[in-house]
């Protein structure tokens, strides 16, 4: 009663610390210190402790338990809460004490227990005698171990009521812990079972001096057997808060130790001898059993051969100078994987039979084979390279990791690899290029747009060194929207067999080989010439079929160069500005570069991430040197000769074109070309291998590709502008120089015998008509419809006001009307073959207009009514102005009088 | 342009209701072209071809009329200096045929007294759909001193044969007429060259200029 001067707490804190045989003697000492050693929540905490509490386990028997608890608490209510109020009135200091509501909650339900426990106590005495009996005659088989069991006979209150097979048989005894419930109430239950089962094991092993001495490798002489008690002895020594824990645990640790290091023995014993199935697989086991086979594993993987003898499996220096000097191959390394691929693959056997299927031992031994083998080889191959030339550099990443990639898909998956061992081999394997990949990519990303800008130059300096004097070359005007889908369908099907038209770095030629490949074959097939018979208005996304080649063509690369050769000497004239070559050239490199660096994307993870962010990098920097750099450079300087064009300075006209127009209106034409191709390469190349998201507008591919192709239309918009001032402006000075008086006054010479009396259109108004209409004709099928149609639009509505103009320049007598009307008609005519509806109206008032020059002077009154009839000329021009056009007339001061005054009604006399 | 050379330009008009096919008779005639959406025609279009008759090439320059041409002012500029005319109708239109009279009487008073009129029922591959039989045709012709013949610019029949025979004709007064070697006649049309005889009877330009 003494204890009970201190604080609950204090006691039940001092608990915790007591060994359990102490707890049972203090449960002695009162009712209510016997309840607060029994309370569940002590024991289930020391359960907690070893980690073998499972909490919803616990939570559901606890409701299945109240549920029929409730049932039986029912019947035995009266007599029940009697004997609870007598306990309540008993300890008053219980109710006091009460601080949280935890205890008392626990204490109700213990309250009860203990009732119960009363009567269960006697039967278990009763049991425990009986046992005591029996232990006493198995004391004679197994010595020592009733010392043990004999702590427990003392404490009756320990919870003997489940059948303690352990003792019973010691082979039982080895899976005492995973039969342990998780049970409300019965916590203290179950520790007991544990606590004596494995409690005479530990606390004798605890004593133990050497290694021979513990009981337990007395009773177990089984190493398996061995094992599994020391792993279960392992997790009991958890719950031992009692004083000297960490000397017991120690010595417990030891004694594990002594144990582990003697079967670690044995198992690289059998390693040594080569004992795969026999002392291998047994202490493999062993060790798993004891404590998951960590170290045996490390010692399979640490011992391994393989690592020792890299060497044999390959040199890396052998990649280099092999061939030739200087010269780079991917074959040794090629070799290298086969080699210790083949050598995985046995040890995948071997693995399989040592190792039991729970066990993941591949894992770490390719961690391993990884780090210390493959990285060994890569990385002094990629250094090397780095060293010695950036081109070689990214073809041997790229080539290596393909290698290494494919490498990985053969090495076989063991028994205890799990489903997801594939994915971890790529990881793993992915981990050996992490340090490479940041450097490859940034490389590759710099290599690529100095090469591109290397060939940009290089071209520049071309061109500037040629001279630029044949800059206007008049493109012969042959079906170029054909050839232009032609071009771009070849173009497709060379990017669509990306394997055979581009070296792909896997293909075990040569890399010096495989390098030059893109230059050399642009230029070489010039001489496959082709006959485009195509219809321009037939849209088909396949090449073109022309009888000639309708058997299978060369192979693409030479037939994109041999048709890019052929664009290119259509696009002459173009030469100086940009060239289509270049920017095949750019493209091709683009694509090879892609093509490595796509390889990363698909490693997924950060470094794909990094990869694909790289890819779509490449393409930018495509953009951004083809764009600015040459496409543009190109169109300014274009639209600039266009703003220096003065027609009054070319004396020779006998071209049907304005030079500049003209060189422009193909830069429009190449211009497109290049923009479908890179939409082209976007769509198969990025979108297609899935490196970059179309749907994403703030992408930053898809808006440098926006803002390449707005940069592309802004200059044709620009130029096309340009464009039409230059275009009228020569309109303007044709009609100044070519139309002579006589064309629309024949009797102004006077010798009316020499008249050339022939109807039909003036020399000028056939030129006008060949000069504009080629020009407008260049542009049909490189540009947008609807800016075509605003372009042709401008173009007829900017020719009829130069026509007015002129018009109103010129003496047109009756004679000379047929002529006028000639000319007329035959611009009426090209306007009615552009289609466009707006510009109709003017050329038909026009037509309209020409009648009154045809009227006779003697008709000079009904002239005035013709003038006047503002429906005749659909509203184009006003009454004034058909005056004023009617002042054009030769005889216009004989027919004025009349006509003003039948116009405005002045007099009216009889002549 | 001039360097094809030839004995006799002759100035004929088509004229006719609006839509009877006069551009396409011409066109078929001139380029051996049919265009079926054609859209009518605003003022006068010329066209030319030369046909051998006898040991002779003639010129024809034909003028292609609006058939809504309203003002006389600019008829009558198309009929200045004309020897020949085709009088076109549309055999399927009976409204067209009307109309022959009012043009006959636009001819009489505006173009030359001896100019040659061959009247000309077009669209006669439109059989199923003949509103004007050729029979009245015939005779409307023969009491107006026409001569006539039905053609059909889309399947050019007789297309050929009609301009052959006017020309023809003319040709034959022409050649009679200038035996008679008077070149008293003031030659309105324009650019007309020697050969080009046509017995005058000057009135009617003069009388036109002076009514009110």
């Amino acid at each position: 009663m003494l204890m009970l001067g201190l604080r609950l707490e204090i006691i039940s804190t001092i608990l915790e610390y007591l060994p359990i045989r102490d707890l049972c003697s203090f449960a002695r000492v009162s009712k209510q210190l016997q309840e607060m050693v029994y309370d569940d929540s002590r024991w289930v905490h020391k359960l907690k402790l070893m980690g073998i509490w499972n909490e919803t386990e616990a939570r559901r028997r606890f409701e299945d338990a109240m549920r029929r608890r409730r049932a039986v608490q029912a019947a035995r209510a009266a007599e029940e809460g009697k004997k609870a109020l007598e306990n309540g009135v008993k300890t008053p200091n219980v109710g006091l004490a009460g601080g949280s509501p935890a205890p008392g909650v626990s204490r109700s339900s213990t309250l009860f227990d203990a009732g119960e426990e009363e009567n269960r106590v006697q039967v278990q005495r009763e049991a425990s005698m009986r046992r005591a009996e029996l232990d006493a005659k198995r004391r004679t088989v197994a010595g020592t171990i009733t010392e043990g069991i004999d702590f427990m006979n003392p404490a009756p209150l320990t919870p003997i009521d489940i059948p303690r097979p352990g003792i019973a048989d010691p082979s039982s005894l080895l899976k005492v812990l995973p039969s342990i419930k998780s049970i409300r109430g019965f916590a203290r239950h179950e520790f007991g079972r544990i606590y004596a089962a494995l409690g005479p094991l530990y606390f004798d092993l605890a004593k133990a001096k050497t290694h021979t001495d513990p009981v337990v490798f007395r009773i177990y002489r089984d190493p398996e057997q061995q094992a599994q008690i020391l792993a279960q002895l392992k997790v009991f020594a958890l719950c031992d808060t009692a004083h000297g824990w960490m000397d017991r645990l120690e010595r417990l640790d030891l004694m594990i130790g002594i144990f582990e290091n003697a079967a670690l023995r044995e198992f690289e014993g059998g390693y040594e001898t080569g004992d795969t199935d026999g002392r291998m697989r047994r202490y493999a086991n062993v060790l798993i059993l004891l404590n998951g086979g960590q170290a045996c594993v490390q010692l399979f993987v640490q011992k391994h051969p393989v690592m020792f003898e890299r060497g044999e499996l390959g040199n890396p220096m052998d990649s280099f100078d092999k061939p030739m000097p200087g010269s780079f191959s991917l074959e040794p390394s090629s070799l290298f994987f086969t080699r210790l691929s083949a050598l995985l693959h046995e040890q995948a056997d071997v693995i399989d039979r040592v190792f039991p299927a729970t066990v993941n031992v591949m894992i770490p031994f390719l961690e391993r084979v990884a780090e210390d083998v493959i990285s060994e080889f890569v990385t002094p191959i990629l250094d090397e390279a780095h060293d010695r030339d950036i081109e070689q550099y990214l073809k041997a990443v790229a080539g290596i990791y393909h290698q290494l990639l494919e490498f990985a898909k053969t090495i076989k998956a063991t028994n205890g690899s799990g489903e997801k061992f594939p994915e971890e081999v790529m990881k793993i394997m992915g981990r050996v290029f992490e340090a490479h990949v940041d450097l490859y990519l940034q490389d590759e990303l710099e290599y690529f747009r100095k090469k591109c800008e290397a060939e940009v130059d290089s071209w520049e300096k071309k061109i500037l060194e040629e001279d630029a004097a044949t800059e206007s070359f008049f493109m012969s005007n042959i079906n170029r929207e054909a050839d232009k889908r032609d071009f771009l369908s070849t173009f497709k099907k060379v990017i669509l067999m990306p394997v055979s038209a581009i070296p792909s770095p896997f293909s075990a030629k040569s890399a010096s080989a495989t390098e030059t490949k893109p230059a050399e074959t642009s230029p070489d097939a010039s001489s496959n010439s082709l006959s485009v018979q195509e219809t321009p208005n037939v849209s088909r996304p396949g090449t073109p079929v022309v009888p000639g080649q309708a058997a299978p063509g060369p192979p693409p690369t030479t037939e994109l160069a041999a048709k890019a050769a052929i664009m290119n000497s259509r696009l002459e004239g173009i030469r100086s500005l940009f060239s289509l070559e270049v920017a095949l050239n750019l493209v091709h490199s683009a694509k090879s570069s892609l093509e490595r660096a796509a390889l990363f994307a698909s490693a997924g993870g950060q470094t794909g991430e990094e990869a694909r962010e790289q890819c779509e990098q490449i393409f930018i920097a495509l953009l951004q040197v083809l764009g600015p750099r040459h496409v543009k450079a190109g169109f300014d300087k274009a639209v600039e000769h266009l703003s220096k064009y003065n027609p009054r300075e070319i004396t020779e006209h006998s071209q049907p074109g304005v030079p500049p127009l003209v060189t422009f209106l193909e830069l429009v034409n190449v211009g497109d070309l290049i923009q479908q191709m890179i939409d082209v390469f976007y769509e198969q190349e990025l979108v297609a291998a899935k490196l970059t998201d179309p749907r994403d507008f703030l992408n930053p591919a898809a808006k440098e590709k926006k803002r390449f192709e707005q940069m592309l239309d802004e200059r044709v918009a620009a130029g096309l502008n340009m464009g039409i001032d230059v275009l009228i402006d020569e309109v303007d000075h044709l009609f100044a120089i070519t139309q002579q008086t006589t064309d629309f006054n024949p009797g102004a010479i006077g010798d009316a015998g020499l008249r050339d009396f022939d109807i039909g259109p003036t020399k000028t108004a056939i030129q006008v008509i060949e000069v504009v209409s080629s020009h407008t004709k260049l542009l049909t099928g490189s540009i947008d419809k609807n800016v075509l149609d605003v372009f042709n639009q401008e173009v007829g509505i900017r020719l009829f006001a130069s026509l007015c103009k002129h018009i109103k320049r010129q003496r047109i007598s009756v004679d000379g009307a047929i002529k006028l009307i000639s000319d007329l008609n035959h611009y009426h005519a090209y306007i009615a073959t552009l289609k466009i509806k707006p510009l109709v109206p003017y050329f038909n008032a026009l037509r309209e207009l020409s009648q009154i020059y045809l009227i006779d002077p003697s008709h000079a009154k009904q002239m005035a009514t013709v003038i006047a009839d503002p429906n005749r000329f659909g509203g184009i021009f006003r009454v004034e102005e058909v005056y004023e056009y009617a002042t054009r007339r030769e005889d216009w001061y004989r027919v004025k009088k009349e006509v003003e005054r039948a116009m405005y009604g002045i007099g009216c006399c009889i002549s | 342009m001039a360097n094809d050379e030839y004995d006799f330009l002759f100035k004929v008009v088509l004229i006719g209701d609006s839509g009877v096919g006069k551009s396409n008779l011409l066109s078929r005639f001139t380029r051996n072209e049919f265009n079926l959406d054609s859209k009518s025609t605003i003022g006068v279009e010329f066209a030319t071809r030369s046909i051998q008759v006898d040991t002779k090439t003639i010129k024809a320059q034909i003028w292609d009329t609006a058939g809504q041409e309203r003002y006389r002012a600019i008829t009558s500029a198309y009929y200045r200096g004309a020897v020949g005319a085709l009088l076109v109708y549309d055999i399927s239109k009976q409204i067209t045929y009307d109309n022959v009279t009012r043009w006959l009487k636009e001819l009489r008073d505006h173009a030359d007294n001896n100019i040659v009129i061959m009247l000309v029922g077009n669209k006669s591959d439109l059989r199923h759909l003949r509103a004007v039989p050729t029979e009245d045709s015939k005779n409307f012709a023969a009491e107006n001193h026409l001569s006539f013949i039905e053609t059909s610019a889309l399947d050019s029949t007789n297309v050929e044969l009609a301009f052959q025979t006017i020309l023809t004709e003319i040709y034959r007064i022409v050649s009679s007429k200038a035996l008679d070697g008077g070149d008293q006649h003031q030659v309105s049309q324009p650019g007309s060259s020697q050969p080009l005889h046509i017995t005058p009877t000057a009135e009617n330009a003069t009388k036109d200029g002076k009514c009110c």
